[in-house]
């Protein structure tokens, strides 16, 4: 027994980036939906090649670095054979415990939060918060790095670890945030913002009403109260809900929330268990939920530079990425970015035309070792032409109207005059067709 | 809450960063929002990518307004080009009191006294670097407010640019004048009111329902339509998406393919051709001209000179930048469509000015400053008050003495026409900056139907140029398709006739039959020849037509008396312009001496078709093809030689089109 191509497709993209015709066949054999998940689940082989050394570069400056770990990640989630981990990392750094590059420019402190999010992606929730808590690019950013009882005291920490980390909205008084912010208080970064320092003289050690509980509360305590304590319950709803979003798309229902959550919570607060079984869902596999996201620009990118088997130091992910609205390490606010139609603005579409437009040379042309698609020649039928694109983007189920555009494209150039160009202007075509863009 | 809420959010923590005296370029890039960050380096750094929600102005509601099209405008609608002088302009060294004693004594390392330009008024000259602002000065279309500051004194580069792009009298930084001048006008969110001519749009633009853009120096993805194999794929990717019955993500995506592609072939002809990329202000206004020329319904376009901060070495600097600024504003006008030329204004606004007395190299932040309102209505002359050089502020800077906000108002009331308060959040009076408004339309405007004089409409063009290339009508499928490319401008004149030609025979038959001909005879085929071997060329083959070229008498007087190997080497050298190989030799030698006669025709036919041979006389046969459509006759033989060599000189087919189209021989024809 195994599973549809179409079924494997999905999983791929949710649970990952690319999805290459080798990985869909490879797939759609798992024995059933089960094996399917818990084949995407396992992290045992994932990576972690060394950063460039473009990153240690003490002579280089702050843009030339961040170059580098965009185009490292990026190949990463391009070839790693666990994507999930950097899905995850992703949806921690972008979605979730955002931080970014606004107060503390340094590369490789960017990056060591990344690595923290890759470590912890299917591990151990309330071990990830403790870590991000004292991450130095998060406490440049949310600027605990600078709370110091008592004329220091900075509320900024204090406020986002409640409204955007952990339970949102509507679960916390202003109270609670005052004696929120006073418990991180000393939880600071050295001089050089490179590393977290406990500084026992700038801590409040007195007395403070969190959630209606007194006592000398420290951050991390704190932060476990909120989790494992008694705000256990929203805060497993909220990260349910975000994390339902983030993969199925759809809006969950009270119902799979509760549920999800107490399993979550029964489960000691494992990712690895939240995500497989969201991934185990009737609803992950419904309709609605196939063509309820657009992928994000780096989703959509990285799925671009796989299907076309480039290298991502090629493809240049810098030009494109920021300007097409996601910015690694650079989320445009504490609540992180945007999904769907904010990806449609038309200034933001006209750069993925423009990326896709890039790639379509860097895939084809002879200055570049990829020479993709040489079985499209200047006179090529129609539906090789689409057959191929198709097979090469993992659209395995293409619409009728798409297939028909693609192949009345080309149709009207194959044999003519303009015939060279339909094996570079397919890609774009297709790299912006909604069975690629969408799902 | 911090100091910086007042900004729009995706701004923030960029404007947070800057440091005490940053660059013109650290902050105009934190007071704007990315569009095209291709080649950026330290700008992007600066930058907060837009925000959810925060870039309002580039969002639209995916499922809502896809079907805006562009609104032309008419002759009643003002346009307004907001150019800005970052870095805070030296208005002493801009509009110079060259004959106070005060300013030489004050101005010792920066004077520009000995050859500036006198505006025979007030006893104040332009800097010398501006001999065409002059010029245009004394026809009386440059107004020069002078005295104009912000009283709030800001020094500081990033509060003294936010409040003039605010120009309000709150302390709201999230919006700017110009965005929400746009957000008044009734069709505010149909298509793009407000462009950016570089590569972000600045503060001053923002608004909270208009669109505005930054349309980069090449133009959005899909606007330059010069190519044939790019048109096939934009025109391809304006159907990607639609009815999938995929879902309404995937009806969006169809949308936004749809509306990106539609937005930029309406710039089409503005990018069409290329031109100047680089950053300098010329270039930048050499694009506002064609996309005001383009008519797509732009209102207000900004461009940006940077390097006004002349703290050191001003002397060489400055020149150089105002040097820029009076080619730009001359190169616009050439540009520009005279017909458009009352409908536009030109202002200018720098942060600040520079402190009176210069540093021994060059000049401080000062206060106030000149600036310039440009354009056929303005009200030309002096306006403002001069500040003195002699009664300064503790600070030794020129006193201020109209508020920046009043010259808004003025442009706003007495240019756009539209109510200045609500815009500004006070009233600031205003000064008359013009003795007009373009003229309310007094007949209805009739797009474009002129450029196609000889011809009555669009569809006698048409029809004329599928008679010419194609020999026959029409479908009335394609004649309406080319009347919406030609009348909207999505395919301009020159570049119609330039596809005609390469849709039709004479590309194929008509340039590889000329080439021949050059090369047999020395000049190109007649009408009559070329009406007859076209047709002969695609059903009987090339061997048929070589047959009958060789009776020309030139060919005949050529060749005729030439046997054996000195035919093979004579029809070699002028079919290739090189001599035969030995191979060629071997293996033509016998059949041309068999038959000498239909041994050179196909020894002819085969060399034709050799790499070296293609390329000869190609120009010329392209060039003598597209005289003999249009014109209907060949033209001599040095015409179309010269027209190859300008061809192989970088000129442009549709140029060479062009050309014909418009000798009176090609109206003759027409009656």
């Amino acid at each position: 027994m195994a599973i549809s191509r179409s079924d494997a497709l999905h999983l791929l993209r949710r649970s990952g980036f690319a999805a290459t015709p080798q990985r869909i066949t490879e797939l759609a054999a798992s024995a059933d939906w089960t094996a399917a998940v818990d084949s995407v689940m396992d992290t045992s082989a994932a990576p972690f090649p060394p950063l460039p050394a473009a990153v240690h570069d003490p002579n280089l400056n702050d843009w030339y670095k961040w170059v580098a770990v965009v185009g490292w990640w990026t190949e990463v989630m391009r070839t790693s054979p666990c994507p999930i981990v950097d899905k995850m990392a992703l949806f921690f750094h972008g979605y979730h415990f955002v931080s970014g590059r606004a107060k503390n420019q340094d590369a490789e402190t960017a990056w060591n939060q990344i690595r923290l999010f890759r470590q912890h992606a299917l591990g151990d929730y309330h071990q990830l918060a403790q870590a991000v808590s004292i991450d130095p690019f998060m406490l440049s950013y949310l600027d605990n790095g600078v709370n110091r009882y008592p004329s220091k005291v900075n509320e900024n920490f204090g406020r986002e670890i409640l409204e955007a980390f952990t339970i949102g909205r509507g679960n916390f008084t202003e109270a609670d945030v005052v004696a929120m912010s006073r418990a991180w208080t000393g939880h600071n970064l050295t001089q050089d913002k490179k590393s977290y320092v406990f500084d026992p003289s700038a801590h409040d050690d007195g007395q403070k009403t969190l959630f209606g509980i007194t006592k000398n509360w420290n951050g991390p305590d704190a932060l476990t109260e909120v989790l494992k304590g008694v705000k256990a319950v929203p805060a497993s709803r909220f990260l349910v809900s975000k994390l339902w979003l983030y993969f199925v798309g759809t809006n969950p229902t009270p119902a799979v929330v509760d549920s999800l959550a107490a399993e979550f919570r029964s489960s000691g607060l494992s990712l690895r268990t939240l995500v497989r079984s969201i991934f185990l869902r009737p609803e992950f596999r419904s309709a609605e939920a196939r063509t309820a996201l657009v992928r994000s620009p780096v989703e959509w990118f990285v799925a671009l530079i796989g299907a076309l088997g480039i290298k991502a130091t090629d493809a240049h992910p810098e030009w494109f990425l920021g300007s097409m609205g996601q910015a690694p390490l650079d989320p445009p606010n504490v609540f992180g970015w945007g999904r769907n139609a904010d990806w449609l603005a038309s200034g933001y579409w006209w750069r993925r035309e423009d990326c896709a437009a890039y790639l379509r040379w860097v895939a084809t042309d002879s200055d570049w070792p990829y020479q993709r698609f040489a079985n499209i020649t200047s006179k090529a039928s129609p539906r090789t032409v689409a057959d191929t694109m198709f097979e090469a983007f993992g659209i395995v189920d293409p619409s009728a109207a798409t297939r028909k555009t693609i192949e009345d494209y080309a149709a009207s150039v194959t044999g003519g005059w303009h015939g060279w160009s339909m094996r570079t202007n397919a890609i774009v075509l297709t790299a912006l067709c909604p069975e690629f863009v969408v799902g | 809450m911090n100091m910086y809420e007042q900004f729009p959010s995706h701004l923030r923590d960029g404007i947070a960063r800057l440091g005490d005296d940053p660059e013109f370029e650290d902050v105009h890039a934190a007071l704007s929002t990315p569009v095209d960050e291709r080649g950026l380096t330290r700008r992007r750094f600066l930058q907060a990518a837009a925000a959810t929600g925060g870039a309002t102005a580039l969002s639209f509601g995916p499922l809502s307004k896809m079907a805006a099209a562009i609104t032309p405008l008419g002759e009643g609608d003002p346009i307004l080009i907001v150019v800005q002088l970052g870095g805070g302009n030296d208005g002493v060294n801009t509009v110079v009191p060259a004959l106070d004693p005060a300013y030489a004594r004050m101005r010792r390392a920066t004077s520009v006294a000995s050859r500036a330009i006198s505006l025979g008024e007030g006893g104040l000259y332009l800097h010398p670097a501006l001999p065409k602002l002059a010029a245009r000065y004394r026809q009386r279309k440059v107004a020069i407010v002078r005295g104009v500051g912000n009283v709030a004194l800001e020094h500081s580069h990033v509060d003294a640019m936010a409040t003039w792009m605010a120009g309000t009298a709150s302390p709201d930084r999230s919006t700017g004048w110009i965005g929400r001048l746009l957000d008044t006008m009734p069709d505010s969110n149909e298509g793009l009111r407000g462009v950016a001519l570089d590569a972000a749009v600045p503060l001053h633009m923002l608004g909270t329902r208009c669109e505005v853009s930054a349309l980069g120096a090449t133009g959005p993805f899909g606007s330059n339509r010069s190519r044939g194999a790019e048109v096939a794929l934009f025109d391809a990717l304006t159907k990607m998406g639609a009815g999938t019955g995929r879902g309404g993500w995937s009806d969006a995506i169809g949308g936004v393919n749809k509306l990106t592609m539609e937005r930029a072939s309406d710039f089409a002809t503005a990018f069409a051709g290329g031109g100047p990329t680089d950053d300098s202000l010329s270039a930048q206004l050499y694009r506002a001209a064609r996309v005001i020329n383009a008519n797509v319904g732009v209102r207000v376009l900004g461009a940006t000179l940077a390097s006004f901060d002349t703290h050191r070495d001003q002397a060489w600097m400055h020149n150089h930048l105002l040097e820029d600024f009076d080619a730009a504003i001359d190169g616009f006008y050439r540009t520009l469509d005279p017909r458009w030329a009352d409908q536009v204004v030109i202002m200018t606004f720098s942060e600040f000015g520079r402190r009176a007395a210069d540093n021994g190299s060059g000049t401080d932040h000062g206060t106030s400053a000149p600036l310039f309102v440009i354009g056929d209505r303005v009200r030309g002359g002096l306006h403002g008050t001069q500040p003195s050089m002699t009664d300064l502020d503790s600070r030794g800077d020129l006193r201020v003495h109209v508020d920046f906000r009043t010259v808004y108002a003025s442009v706003l009331g007495g240019w756009m026409g539209v109510d200045p308060k609500p815009i500004l959040g006070a009233d600031y009076g205003s000064i008359g900056l013009f003795t007009s408004r373009p003229a309310p339309p007094r007949h209805p405007y009739t797009p474009a139907e002129s450029k196609f004089s000889p011809f009555r409409d669009a569809g006698a063009f048409i029809d004329q140029q599928y008679d010419d290339f194609l020999g026959r009508l029409p479908t009335p499928a394609n004649r309406a398709r080319w009347i919406t490319r030609v009348r909207t401008g999505q395919t301009s004149i020159p570049s119609a006739l330039r596809e005609f030609y390469y849709a039709g025979s004479y590309a194929r038959a008509g340039a590889e039959i000329n080439r021949i001909m050059f090369c047999l005879t020395g000049g190109p085929a007649t009408f009559e020849q070329l009406q007859r071997w076209m047709p002969m060329r695609e059903s009987m083959g090339l061997r048929a037509v070589v047959a009958e070229m060789i009776h020309h008498p030139v060919a005949r007087g050529r060749y005729t008396r030439l046997w054996g190997y000195d035919l093979v080497d004579r029809l070699n050298r002028h079919m290739t312009g090189i001599a035969p190989s030995k191979a060629t030799v071997d293996y033509w030698f016998p059949k041309i001496n068999g038959n000498q006669e239909n041994g050179s025709v196909d020894f002819i036919t085969a060399v034709s078709s050799t790499p070296s041979a293609k390329v000869r006389y190609h120009l010329e046969a392209v060039a003598a093809c597209g005289h003999t459509a249009m014109l209907r006759r060949a033209p001599a033989s040095s015409q179309a030689r010269l027209w190859g060599s300008r061809l192989r000189a970088g000129e442009s087919t549709s140029s060479m089109f062009w050309y014909f189209y418009r000798v009176p021989e090609y109206r003759r024809r027409f009656g």
